[in-house]
């Protein structure tokens, strides 16, 4: 797995690439915690160059979403493939995180809500 | 469909053996292993994932409610790649563990589940068949992907 954090005032924005599996969450898990304890209230995960992820990376969007979701912030996730967009969807976790066709919609959404539109 | 692959073993039909003496410790290598399995048979992408993202969840349900661990423990998976069809055969020697029929937390259809049931979930929708069975203290899971079956197209919520 890669992992390239992208700076943005309003969001933790995470690009992920390769493989986000059981051996691979933690450094994921830890960065994204990180940053929830820094008040961030929007998470972006940009999943363009994602290959794989498993329940044990699912988790870790849960986790965002159960600490973020209170505070009236969100887990976006972008660009997934079909097959991957298949376990969304299945597990109904596209009905709980916003999901975005590419980052840019998704930066898009939000800096619009920022803005009060 | 049972122990169509165990018959098999030492034949040159199954296509891929890989046995985790160390669960806990092998399963990554047996995660590339598949990975280049699956690319060495042209298998499409998408194929490719649902392989491994089964395997991958039910070793690791070996692993955390089957007491898998250590190296008195053995998980052997077997992949047989025929013209239609993939069959996987996954036996360990853990605690018995029935996945066709371990309930699960929240049916997905009444909303999100909760993610502790969400692997075995994926493993029960992503496949067209699964079979268990318990022999020599064993648990024995066969399980049947049709591969002239379209993938899913999702369409992504905006």
């Amino acid at each position: 797995m890669l992992l390239k954090e992208i700076d943005h005032p309003d969001a933790a924005i995470f690009h992920v690439e390769g493989r986000l599996d059981s051996s691979s969450t933690p450094e994921l898990e830890q960065r994204v915690l990180t940053s929830l304890e820094q008040g961030v209230k929007n998470l972006v995960l940009d999943f363009s160059e994602l290959e794989y992820i498993n329940s044990a990376g699912l988790r870790i969007l849960v986790m965002s979403y159960q600490r973020l979701h209170p505070l009236g912030g969100q887990v976006m996730v972008c660009g997934v493939r079909d097959y991957i967009a298949e376990i969304f969807d299945i597990s109904g976790y596209n009905r709980v995180f916003s999901m975005y066709p590419d980052l840019h919609q998704a930066i898009r959404t939000f800096a619009a809500t920022q803005n009060g539109q | 469909m049972h122990g169509f692959l165990q018959s098999q073993k030492d034949s040159s039909h199954v296509q891929f053996n890989f046995t985790l003496s160390r669960p806990e410790k092998d399963q990554a290598a047996l995660l590339a292993a598949i990975e280049q399995f699956g690319i060495k048979n042209a298998l499409p992408d998408a194929l490719r994932y649902r392989i491994g993202l089964i395997v991958d969840e039910l070793v690791t349900n070996c692993i955390a409610h089957g007491a898998c661990i250590g190296e008195n423990q053995t998980v052997q998976v077997c992949i047989l790649n025929k013209e239609d069809e993939l069959v996987i055969e996954i036996t360990d020697s853990g605690l018995p563990f029935d996945p066709t029929s371990h309930p699960l937390p929240q049916d997905p259809e009444n909303g999100p589940m909760r993610v502790g049931g969400v692997g075995l979930h994926l493993v029960r929708r992503l496949t067209d068949q699964m079979q268990y069975t318990r022999n020599d203290n064993r648990n024995h899971v066969v399980i049947s992907l049709d591969k002239t079956k379209r993938e899913n197209a999702c369409s992504l919520k905006k």
